[in-house]
């Protein structure tokens, strides 16, 4: 790829205006407060949920929303509303962390390439190309069934996939901001490379690594999502949402509430992503905001 | 320029060694073999194991087995499938058909519908109007490809009877039958992609937009329409072009879930029956082939910078 | 004295159902000929070699393409002439000699005779045919041809059960098969009704084979319809829209399960179609180390399960909680789980037995589904849930299907859920899954009082005293627990109302797809 085209724009934030912007924005008012009751209704979860995540209840297979079972019940008769809530659990987890892990490795990766440039920006980059080539879900499979499925290694199958997307992010600000005047001066000063990295280069990385990383936060679920789907993602009984609309699906014909309701609870999450990453975006890259927004 | 074109598809071959190593080690991490595989849950006689394994080359230590693969590879010989001793040509003949066909149906879907929606949402002055959009993109983005699937066939095939669920007749002898059997999968396929490249559309357009040759275009009286087209468009194009690469590049490379779920026998289920029945030389075979589209892929999409930007030269 | 055996398993049921089908036959149209049978399945097509591969999909395509010397009844499961058109036992049970028909021809023209059959089983017995069915024939000491049409078996040992091999196994191939077809894996030359025309990675399809000699009552020729295919739609949801959406005739095997039942019952253009099942699902566990070797942790693990909820939760009650023996092979008087030792649920005791086992604080034990049978991870679920309360704490672990099977054959599980293939009669049935010798005795369970008695079993002729060895067969085996049967579900098939003739066999078997017809 040309260098023209991975050299993303370096964003100057306006660190004291960014609050009261991000209040202004409607988008991140609403993907915010979507996000927000998703986690805490993730953490209260043991508290909220009316029934025992994994409890039967064989007389309330399939059973219809109401009643008993707010959201309905399962195939073993299990309720829909408590496994959403432990199935947020599991995916805001498998999501967080994966992502965290592809962007300390990668964003890590991408620095020390730009910064150091030469053999070891080949070396790596190249790595990161080879990677990113390789197909996605198969590496995933790969790499689950190498090291056995379970939420840990779903974090790690997941995580290492997205490394080059970060590593390729955190190089091109890098670059550009080696060659800028205060580095140049830094170095004049004689302060060490850590010391720079991690005054002037960190925050010029930073602002397109969590504006990446709010978009992958979304993908991931849908990632562990697909892998629930061909059992290699989340344990049974254990839900996760994308295991229990892969679950549910199987039962469309019979009723369409348990892959409905969960799929509706990827959907929000997913969105409240989005909606934060869209609005990230735009605020810390002003050129992408548009008008109806700072209006 | 063909200086660097060479240059490119020299550096292919280290990239096409490494991955092919890198799945050989891999496959030999992974719990279980094909010998186990061949004989199954009925013969578990010890020595029949070790017999199928001499057979198959697998007590052989590792570097040599790679050794004789690329041996052959270098021949030409991609070999045969440990599963079924079918040659592994013949499978990615008769696979890659079915994924290409979908790839190319499902990225001119998503350009079907990204270009207008995201046209649309980049240049309409409605705040309603774009707000609508990206809602729907967004929502286009949260859903996974095996409920949308499922959803699709139920609708459209069981209770609508429009489209088929299971005949896919090659284009040539049923061109008309084969894309619509073929609509509902690469429909599954575009959708999300669709909705990045609208959103894509959206934010080039809305940045070029600002930018003071548009400005310029706009003070001279030109009709909106006009502008977009004749000025805003191929610029706001570049990086459309680069997200439309990527997809063109997963996209070749077989979809996993839309396959497995609409039963097409591509190079997405290929893959993943050659992982779980360990069959070692069509899961390289596989994986060596996806790699060389997706960088072809690339590469190409680089060529059509050159198109697109002037300022972009190749030396 | 020579005599004709008929190996009765008597089908209580079944055949309730057949008499009471059989009056509304008389007034059934007259068969109609052509078209072509789309039969769809979630398991991929992988290797045709008929005295190699075991796979239920395989063997789907060999009951069309191959056929056996005896055959099951579909129906009552009795055993009764195939390729074979009768056959004797000599007095010390030792020398079988089976007549064959003379009009059976195989695909490439070649008439089936004794030398055919002669290679044949020396081909399974041959090591470097590496085949599973060697095992099965390890009793036979020669195979002699004594006319083009007639040859003998001699066996080292009398073998109750080797009507049962000749009737389940060793299909027949044509003298110098492997010279004559190339690869075995890929293509074939059988006598059945169909012959291969095309096999690929999706899709099997079959042709008619016009010089089949298989005749219906009325003495027209057989298989009436033109082809069969075979769609492998690995998703079950998609297998039943593609069944409704009209795009197949008849949907078979895994997945098609309570749910489709369910989906497609009230479907009007369809049918249901149901038989008990012969294969079992099971919760393997691991008798050589850990906490299971003792046997009271075992005893309590089958008290801690309540098969009556069990069978709700999976099944919805379309399935039998048995023992060691079929509940359809009434010959052999199989005891239901309520009166077998350690069958009923009891949580109490199970909790007294684990503690007098030193485990006072519970067990922690992995459960591994087989990712191959859909009800398999229901049950491990359902399982876990009911092993709870007795101190079993279940932890499940889902592998991929290679996995399942290095750790299968190594014996590397606590435990796992499965199913094991069934067969009428019970020495092919229990002795190599429990025997301290059985090639499938993965659960290491070693017990010298059953040795013994699945040694009788298998030598001793006599149906009476048979019946007796393996009562007490039954008992012990449910007090031992090598492992634990955990229920026989009905099978289920799903076809477009104008498929006619079909039978869902308890053995699993395609063969009645010869005789089955569309109506247009």
């Amino acid at each position: 790829m040309p260098e023209a085209v991975l050299r993303a724009p370096v964003a100057r934030p306006r660190r004291a205006a960014l609050p009261t912007l991000a209040l202004r924005s409607r988008k991140t008012v609403v993907g915010g407060s979507v996000l927000l009751a998703v986690i805490i209704a993730a953490l209260l979860a043991p508290w909220l949920a009316p029934y025992p995540v994994t409890e039967m209840h064989p007389t309330a297979k399939l059973a219809p929303p109401g009643g008993a079972f707010l959201l309905g019940a399962d195939f073993y008769g299990r309720d829909t509303l408590s496994r959403i809530l432990f199935g947020y659990r599991t995916s805001l987890l498998v999501a967080g962390a994966s992502v965290l892990f592809a962007l300390t490795l990668g964003g890590a990766l991408g620095v020390v390439a730009g910064y150091l440039g030469g053999a070891w920006e080949t070396t790596i980059m190249r790595g990161m190309d080879i990677l990113f080539a390789f197909p996605v879900l198969l590496l995933a499979i790969t790499i689950v069934v190498i090291l056995g499925p379970g939420t840990l290694t779903t974090i790690l199958a997941i995580g290492i996939v997205y490394v080059p997307i970060f590593a390729r992010i955190a190089r091109g600000p890098t670059l550009v901001v080696k060659e800028q005047a205060y580095i140049e001066a830094a170095y004049a000063l004689g302060q060490r490379p850590w010391r720079i990295i991690a005054r002037h280069v960190a925050p010029n990385v930073s602002t397109p690594i969590l504006v990446q990383a709010t978009i992958n936060l979304a993908t991931a679920i849908l990632f562990e999502s697909a892998l629930s789907f061909l059992g290699l993602g989340t344990q049974p009984p254990f839900p996760s949402l994308g295991l229990m609309v892969s679950e549910g699906r199987n039962y469309l014909e019979l009723t369409p509430w348990p892959a409905v309701f969960p799929g509706t609870a990827i959907v929000l999450a997913v969105l409240g992503f989005n909606l934060l990453g869209d609005s990230l975006q735009e605020l810390l890259d002003p050129r992408l905001r548009p008008t109806w927004t700072s209006a | 320029m063909q200086r660097y074109l060479a240059q490119r598809l020299l550096l292919l071959a280290p990239v096409l060694f490494v991955i092919s190593a890198l799945v050989f080690g891999l496959m030999h991490l992974i719990p279980g073999d094909p010998a186990q595989v061949l004989l199954g849950f009925e013969n578990t006689d010890p020595a029949q194991l070790e017999a199928v394994r001499r057979d198959l080359g697998l007590d052989r230590p590792i570097y040599v087995q790679y050794g004789r693969w690329v041996g052959r590879l270098l021949r030409g010989d991609l070999g045969t499938s440990v599963r079924t001793g079918r040659p592994i040509a013949g499978l990615i003949g008769e696979a890659l058909p079915f994924t290409l066909e979908l790839a190319l149906y499902a990225l001119a879907l998503a350009l079907l519908l990204a270009i207008p929606v995201g046209t649309l949402a980049g240049t309409t002055k409605s705040r309603l109007a774009d707000a609508g959009m990206q809602t729907l993109t967004l929502l286009g983005l949260s859903l996974p490809a095996f409920w949308v699937g499922a959803m699709l066939i139920l609708l459209f095939s069981v209770y609508l009877r429009w489209f088929p669920v299971l005949t896919f007749p090659a284009f040539l002898t049923a061109p008309g039958a084969n894309v619509r059997s073929f609509f509902l999968p690469a429909l599954t396929l575009a959708l999300p992609n669709a909705a990045a490249i609208a959103r894509m559309v959206r934010a080039s357009l809305i940045t070029v937009g600002r930018e003071e040759y548009v400005k310029v275009a706009r003070a001279k009286g030109l009709r909106e329409a006009v502008v977009v087209r004749r000025h805003m468009f191929k610029n706001a194009l570049i990086p459309v072009v680069t997200l439309v690469g990527i997809v063109a590049g997963y996209l070749l490379g077989g979809s996993v879930v839309v396959e497995q779920v609409f039963a097409i026998p591509g190079l997405g289920r290929m893959g993943l029956q050659a992982i779980v029945q360990r069959d070692y030389p069509v899961l390289q075979a596989v994986v060596l082939l996806v790699t060389f589209i997706f960088v072809l892929v690339n590469l190409a999409v680089d060529l059509v910078y050159v198109a697109l930007d002037p300022r972009i030269r190749y030396a | 004295m020579m005599r004709t055996r008929a190996l009765a398993v008597g089908l209580g049921l079944l055949l309730t159902v057949a008499l009471g089908l059989g009056s509304a036959w008389a007034q059934a149209p007259a068969p109609q000929r052509g078209g072509t049978l789309r039969v769809g399945v979630t398991q991929e097509f992988l290797n045709l070699d008929p005295h190699v591969a075991t796979a239920f999909s395989s063997v789907q395509i060999f009951d069309l393409v191959y056929e056996t010397l005896l055959r099951y009844n579909p129906k009552t499961l009795e055993i009764e002439p195939n390729l074979a058109q009768s056959w004797t036992v000599s007095d010390n049970g030792l020398d079988y000699t089976l007549t064959l028909r003379r009009n059976a021809v195989f695909h490439d023209g070649s008439q089936v005779d004794a030398s055919d059959v002669k290679y044949t089983i020396e081909r399974i017995l041959n090591p470097a045919t590496r085949s599973p069915l060697a095992s099965f024939f390890q009793p036979v000491r020669e195979v002699t041809v004594v006319s083009p049409f007639v040859v003998r078996i001699s066996l080292r040992q009398a073998s109750a059960s080797f009507p049962s091999v000749l009737a389940g196994r060793g299909r027949i191939v044509p003298a110098e098969f492997e010279d004559k077809v190339g690869d075995p894996r890929v293509r074939t030359i059988g006598s059945g009704p169909y012959r291969l025309a095309e096999f690929s990675a999706g899709a099997v399809r079959l042709v008619r084979h016009e010089r089949y000699w298989g005749r219906d009552a009325a003495g027209e020729r057989l298989p009436y319809a033109d082809g069969v295919v075979f769609r492998v739609i690995p998703d079950a949801a998609t297998l039943r829209a593609a069944l409704r959406a009209g795009e197949l005739e008849l949907i078979i095997g895994f997945g098609v399960d309570i749910t489709a039942v369910r989906a497609l019952g009230g479907v009007a253009e369809l049918r249901v179609l149901a038989a008990p099942d012969l294969a079992y699902s099971l919760l393997g566990l691991q008798n050589e180390r850990g906490p299971l070797s003792d046997v009271r942790v075992r005893q309590a693990l089958s008290m801690a399960i309540n098969r009556d909820q069990l069978i709700q939760v999976v099944y919805s009650g379309r399935a039998t909680a048995a023992g060691p023996i079929p509940p359809t092979a009434t010959e052999w008087r199989p005891i239901r789980a309520g009166q077998l030792p350690n069958y009923t649920p009891d949580a109490a005791r199970a909790r007294a037995l684990l503690a007098q086992a030193g485990h006072a604080q519970g067990v922690a034990i992995k459960m591994m589904p087989i990712p191959t049978v859909p009800e398999a991870v229901q049950m491990a679920q359902v399982l876990r849930e009911q092993l709870a309360p007795a101190g079993f704490r279940v932890e499940i672990e889902q592998v991929d299907f290679a996995t399942f099977l290095n750790r299968w054959r190594g014996s590397d599980f606590d435990t796992f859920v499965s199913l094991n293939g069934g067969d009428p009669d019970p020495d092919v049935h229990l002795y190599r899954h429990i025997h301290s010798t059985g090639s499938t005795n993965v659960f290491k369970f070693k017990n010298a009082a059953i040795d013994q008695l699945l040694d009788q079993g298998r030598v001793t002729v006599a149906p009476a005293r048979r019946q007796q060895i393996y009562g007490q067969v039954q008992r012990l085996i449910a007090e031992q627990v090598p492992f634990i049967f955990l229920a026989y579900a009905d099978l289920f098939a799903v076809t477009r109302a104008n498929v006619t003739g079909f039978i869902l066999s308890s053995t699993r078997s395609m063969t009645p797809l010869a005789e089955t017809w569309l109506s247009r």
